[in-house]
């Protein structure tokens, strides 16, 4: 496993005994329905940076690998053919027969008002992920 | 370790990774491109859009409701980055776009000042970014108002980009390059050039009255407002956000400015513009304060 992966990943990595590495470990578990694990050497871990590990321990890392959540595409003005995209959340436990109200945020992409679409918005703000490379990598090491 | 265009579905985006999990809608909308559209007709769109989402009658709220879930209008809120800000303070400056966000998040966000040298002036040697000669012959058409087709979906990012949007993208860095975008926001021309012999303090009041709302003025009604903004942005200077925060403070209104020292306007776009390590973590304090507004 290369140094830069790691240091890439850094944030989200704790040593194995639980002893939080960073101060992300909890955005880390925050999201374990997105998260798969490995265990990689610690000298690789050291030489990435983690001088202070212990000698004979494991980082351990959440690797973040979801899907991108779904979203539909609609017209809201159809004269000028003007789209959005809804993204929904999928986890509202609401089983009544009233609808839950959920907040909203509305997001614009930029392009200096001349150019950008409403697809920009996965690749603005993304978060780092591993390439499947890095991920066979991770499995066998 | 870079994440690459085209493998999107392994991807996360940090801003659907924080708010869905958390019970919060996220709407990318288009909007109409300038040239030949101009500022008066994103006003436009925004109430279009606005008036949508208030509509029950709208295909999006027959979407939500197989969801069971319906929009909160009183929690809607408005998130622009760059040129967005634009887009999102329309809907936070003009009290008639309906129903009204209750709050704003504007990144590396356009806007604040538009009359700005940074905009007006004409830049010389090597203030001028390079536009290729082919390029430049599309954009002198696109200039003549002999390309007449209207743009709203533009993506810079799709794969190998359209030869469209190279082409607009020639056409945004030949308006900054000439100094003349505010020429196509006002759809005035000539503007650029009149107030460019002015000193900053006095270009607003060279500006018809007629044309002032296009600016944008923050209202005493304009919902709390987060300013990010990186101080050594080059695209969009930090006065830009300076100025937004500022005038919020004047009218009176809830305000939070996150200023970054030494970044630049990778804050809003750090895949193409190169922010690594930390970048998330400095974003979801930005994604808290949004929610903590639309919780409140």
């Amino acid at each position: 496993v290369g140094a830069e992966f790691i240091r890439s990943v850094a944030p989200y990595a704790c040593v194995s005994q639980g002893k939080t590495v960073t101060s992300n470990k909890a955005v880390a578990e925050d999201r374990p329905f997105r998260a798969k694990h490995a265990i990689i050497p610690c000298e690789s871990a050291r030489r990435a940076g983690f001088s202070s590990l212990p000698f004979c321990c494991c980082v351990y890392i959440s690797l973040k690998m979801s899907r991108l959540p779904p979203f539909k595409t609609l017209t809201y003005d159809a004269m000028n053919h003007l789209q959005l995209q809804v993204y929904i959340p999928d986890n509202l436990s609401n089983t009544g027969d009233v609808a839950a109200r959920a907040p909203v945020v509305v997001w614009f992409h930029g392009g200096g008002l001349i150019t950008g679409g409403m697809g920009d918005l996965i690749h603005y703000l993304p978060s780092m992920y591993p390439t499947p490379e890095y991920r066979t990598s991770l499995e066998t090491g | 370790l870079r994440p690459v265009d085209g493998d999107i579905d392994r991807r996360l985006v940090i801003l659907l990774d924080y708010l869905l999990p958390r019970g919060i809608i996220v709407i990318s909308a288009n909007y109409r491109l300038l040239i030949p559209p101009s500022g008066h007709d994103m006003i436009e769109d925004i109430h279009t859009l606005f008036a949508y989402l208030g509509s029950p009658s709208s295909e999006l709220n027959i979407v939500l409701s197989e969801h069971k879930l319906s929009l909160d209008l009183d929690r809607i809120a408005t998130f622009g980055i760059s040129s967005g800000a634009y887009l999102a303070r329309i809907a936070d400056v003009c009290n008639t776009v309906l129903p009204r966000p209750r709050a704003m998040l504007v990144v590396s966000g356009m806007g604040g000042d538009l009359l700005l040298d940074h905009w007006i002036s004409r830049k010389e040697g090597k203030g001028r970014r390079p536009v290729s000669e082919e390029t430049a012959q599309l954009v002198e058409r696109m200039l003549s108002g002999e390309e007449a087709r209207v743009w709203s979906d533009l993506s810079l990012f799709q794969g190998e980009r359209s030869e469209e949007t190279k082409a607009r993208q020639g056409l945004f860095i030949t308006l900054y390059n000439d100094g003349e975008i505010l020429d196509h926001i006002l759809s005035l021309p000539g503007i650029s050039a009149r107030l460019r012999a002015l000193p900053h303090t006095s270009r607003l009041s060279a500006i018809p009255e007629s044309k002032r709302h296009l600016l944008l003025p923050i209202t005493p009604s304009t919902c709390p407002t987060m300013v990010v903004h990186g101080k050594t942005d080059t695209s969009v200077p930090f006065t830009e956000g300076q100025a937004t925060y500022d005038d919020l403070g004047k009218m009176g209104v809830e305000r939070e400015l996150v200023a970054f020292e030494g970044r630049g306007h990778e804050i809003s776009d750090p895949v193409r513009m190169g922010w690594g390590e930390g970048w998330e973590e400095e974003f979801e304090k930005v994604l808290m304060w949004l929610e903590g507004m639309l919780r409140g």
